[in-house]
């Protein structure tokens, strides 16, 4: 690395902290980041337990139990470290690199910011990893001068092969038809362990999959080279392999980090036109959809909900959460819910698509009404100085939400139905009416948080994190308590069996609801004018040069 | 008649810092103003004032004889926007938005359809219907954005740097909406740093400079045999200064 690349790198690093700083003397900021402190501290608290553990082993397992475990232990470690921000959807940090193009920054500088970046976001890989090669060092120290190369050596590899990866999925992300298949890989990814339990099968597909790995040349893999590098069994061909993994893992991560570099270039705006068709956008079912909720409605409500749900139905990252709700809350929940399932529960049978259509409630709320702005950025000003009531604005926003979440729960039913899960037209109505009434308790605060904490979404950034705020995050914790009284009347269902009980709280909760709702919605119109200057502040500002999701 | 904008002793602090500096405007109905200021010296705040964006912290500000504080919502009605910046719906197409932004303004559906379909005829934006406003080019959205701020067929036009991107041909046919415009009684008050264009199209024209007019009036009076209207802003605002040389440069 040359002096004058570490210059702009460190210059690049500075600029994002004072990005960040800056950021800090917005409340909603620092808000934010108590709760984003909180997570982290229990999330990293967990992954150092995993690193004590796995150091403990390392020093106590016998020799045999050691040579049988550490080939495999690695190589999950290692599919583990590249499929996890795939199938989190969830990219990392990242260099914005429509900012960074304007500079004299050599793009091999960049490749060099992209992997440090990646290093960073594998903290927890990072941490499990040391955990061994600490146990390790405490069982052979003489062997310390030979396995920790090799660690560093495969360390070097997962962060080279994952900004290539990386970068190949975003770029694959901002095609139309390549998201949702993506979605679906994912969501079949995350059903096969539920799939499994489900069956019963755990240990046939476990005897499988360790027949199909030993029938595998695993000499090849990195993680055996690291493995025999730890039992002392290294040879010559070891390191000329995980030396050979390196440059081949370097020579893709730049490829890609290239070809991601030149495509921003070749893009109008970076986050627009590489997202569409180069024909134009074509009317699809969504805009039919749109136009006849907007027969039901006088304007100026039918041109806002017509408006919006345009909007969401057009951007990437709403319909990636919408396409979410309708599978992976499906697989989450299924084994729950089904009847030969080992954990299923009588309760969540019986209400299953409820069950998912809160979980859906909560995915649309992160890029709907809890920060309803988000997608509009600048444009929100637009109904500042149109001659509508930031009332009417925001209970069109609502309206279109709930429109999808009605459009939500049909999907659902439509897939209970296929897996036998539904079994009657109450249990479709129970689903409707509890979510309604749940919604009216979000509505009521996410009209509220919108004007508080408002934060520009961008709309092609897929990720399942919505805004990536802490304050929603906080929101999700608390979710439970949003709609207690809802989770009232189940009780009075399931634990006094009182139908009756069930259906009086119910109505009572949706009288609540709509008494908070019609409350607070006027409370939020009011802060909405006499916080318009902040809050279109916060919904024009930008990022720092790096970008996190 | 009344004033098409007036204010008196208009403010706006941003802590100790006024943005603007008891401004005292008046702007005849019919008239094309011309707004002209050095970055900074507080017309984009005045415009965002006056829309009803930011809120004024002291002084009298009337819109089309109605007070600004009590009548916004109808002061509303009565203008058209474009502002500075990139505001524009980008997931909408140029018809979408033209239609919504009818209906917004209280246009029934089919008159709104109608005239979103004229304006994107008019401003030449009628090539590629489908195309959405993120695609578009940066004289287009403008294109797009004065449209959107016609369709209600405003009193007042309140424009801040409608020329900025916009190239030769988008700029005529802009112009010659707007002149339109004011020969049908509208008032246009615009912020331009293209001097060229302001003297073209301005009957008036108010200096500001760190808050304050430094100098208001109609371009004859500006303007003379010697000097242009650079000539004179350079002068009011106190441009004239030597470039200094730098050793490295």
């Amino acid at each position: 690395m040359t002096a004058e690349a570490t210059r702009q790198i460190l210059a690049v690093l500075h600029i994002q902290w004072l990005s960040f700083r800056n950021s800090l003397r917005r409340r909603s900021e620092r808000i934010g980041l108590l709760f984003s402190i909180f997570v982290t501290t229990i999330w990293y608290g967990i992954w150092m337990a995993a690193a004590a553990g796995l150091c403990l082993f390392s020093l106590w397992a016998s020799a045999e139990r050691l040579s049988r475990t550490l080939p495999a232990l690695l190589l999950l470690l290692l599919v583990y470290w590249q499929a996890s921000p795939l199938l989190t959807a969830s990219m990392g940090v990242s260099i914005d690199l429509r900012k960074m193009a304007l500079y004299p920054l050599n793009v091999k500088t960049l490749f060099l910011m992209e992997c440090l970046l990646r290093l960073m976001t594998s903290a927890e890989m990072i941490l499990v990893l040391s955990g061994l090669t600490v146990g390790m060092a405490m069982r052979a120290p003489q062997r310390i001068p030979i396995f920790l190369p090799a660690t560093a050596l495969f360390v070097v590899f997962s962060v080279l092969l994952s900004a290539g990866l990386r970068n190949l999925l975003e770029r694959l992300l901002q095609r139309r038809g390549f998201r949702e298949i993506f979605l679906l890989l994912i969501v079949m990814a995350s059903a096969t362990p539920q799939f499994i339990l489900w069956t019963g099968s755990g240990e046939k597909v476990g005897r499988r999959i360790y027949r199909i790995l030993h029938s595998l040349p695993q000499f090849l893999l990195p993680s055996t080279s690291l493995a025999q590098a730890y039992l002392a069994r290294s040879t010559f061909s070891n390191w000329i392999l995980m030396i050979g993994w390196c440059m081949a893992a370097a020579g893709f991560g730049f490829w890609q980090f290239r070809r991601s570099f030149y495509s921003d270039f070749g893009s109008r705006s970076g986050d627009h036109a590489a997202a569409f068709s180069r024909l134009g956008y074509r009317e699809g079912p969504l805009d039919r959809w749109a136009r006849l909720a907007a027969r039901l409605l006088p304007d100026p409500w039918a041109a806002l909900v017509e408006k919006e749900v345009r909007y969401l139905s057009r951007s990437p990252r709403f319909r990636f959460l919408f396409l979410m709700g309708c599978s992976f809350g499906v697989v989450a929940w299924l084994p729950f819910g089904m009847s030969r399932g080992p954990l299923a529960t009588g309760v969540l049978q019986a209400s299953f698509l409820t069950v998912l259509s809160l979980y859906a409630l909560l995915l649309l709320g992160q890029v709907t009404f809890f920060n309803s702005f988000g997608f509009d950025r600048a444009a929100t000003r637009y109904f500042f100085w149109s001659p509508v009531s930031p009332a009417a604005v925001l209970a069109a926003k609502n309206l279109a939400a709930v429109a999808f979440l009605v459009l939500e729960i049909f999907a659902l039913s439509f897939i209970c139905l296929l897996l036998r899960m539904l079994t009657g037209f109450w249990q479709f109505a129970e689903a409707l009416v509890v979510t309604l009434i749940s919604s009216l308790y979000l509505l009521s605060v996410g009209n509220l948080t919108s004007i508080l904490f408002p934060a520009a979404l961008s709309p092609e950034r897929v990720s399942r994190a919505g805004s990536g705020r802490g304050v929603q995050g906080l929101i999700v914790f608390l979710y439970p308590l949003l709609i207690f009284p809802v989770l009232a009347a189940y009780f009075a269902r399931y634990y006094w069996h009182s139908r009756s009980g069930f259906l009086l709280l119910l109505a009572a909760a949706a009288a609540g609801g709509l008494a908070l709702y019609l409350a607070t919605l006027p409370l939020a119109a009011r802060l909405a004018f006499l916080r318009r200057e902040k809050l279109l502040q916060d919904l024009s500002r930008g990022e720092g040069p790096l970008v996190s999701e | 008649m009344v004033p098409a904008i007036l204010t008196r002793g208009l403010r706006k602090l941003y802590g100790d810092k006024a943005a603007v500096d008891g401004l005292d405007l008046e702007v005849p109905q019919g008239s094309f103003f011309g707004f002209l200021g050095p970055n900074g010296a507080g017309k984009t705040t005045t415009i965002q004032i006056l829309i009803g964006l930011i809120p004024p912290t002291s002084g009298e500000v009337q819109v089309l004889g109605l007070t600004l504080a009590a009548h916004l919502q109808e002061i509303k009605r009565r203008i058209g926007v474009v502002p500075d910046e990139n505001v524009l719906f980008d997931r909408l197409t140029g018809f979408e938005f033209l239609q919504f932004a009818g209906r917004m303004y209280g246009l029934e559906r089919n008159v709104a359809r109608a005239r979103a379909r004229e304006l994107l005829e008019l401003f030449e934006l009628d090539q590629e219907p489908r195309k959405l406003i993120a695609e578009y080019s940066k004289g287009m959205r403008k294109r797009v954005a004065l449209a959107g701020a016609l369709i209600h067929r405003p009193q007042l036009f309140l424009l801040d740097e409608p020329f900025e991107g916009v190239d030769p041909m988008g700029a005529r046919l802009m112009k010659e909406i707007l002149l339109g415009q004011v020969r049908q009684g509208a008032t246009i008050f615009l912020t331009s740093h293209v001097l060229e264009v302001v003297e073209r199209l301005c009957d008036r024209v108010a200096i500001i400079n760190e808050g304050k007019i430094v100098i208001e009036g109609s371009m004859r009076e500006l303007r003379s045999a010697e000097d242009t209207l650079e000539d004179t802003f350079v002068r009011v605002v106190g441009g004239e200064r030597a470039v200094q040389s730098l050793d490295w440069l």
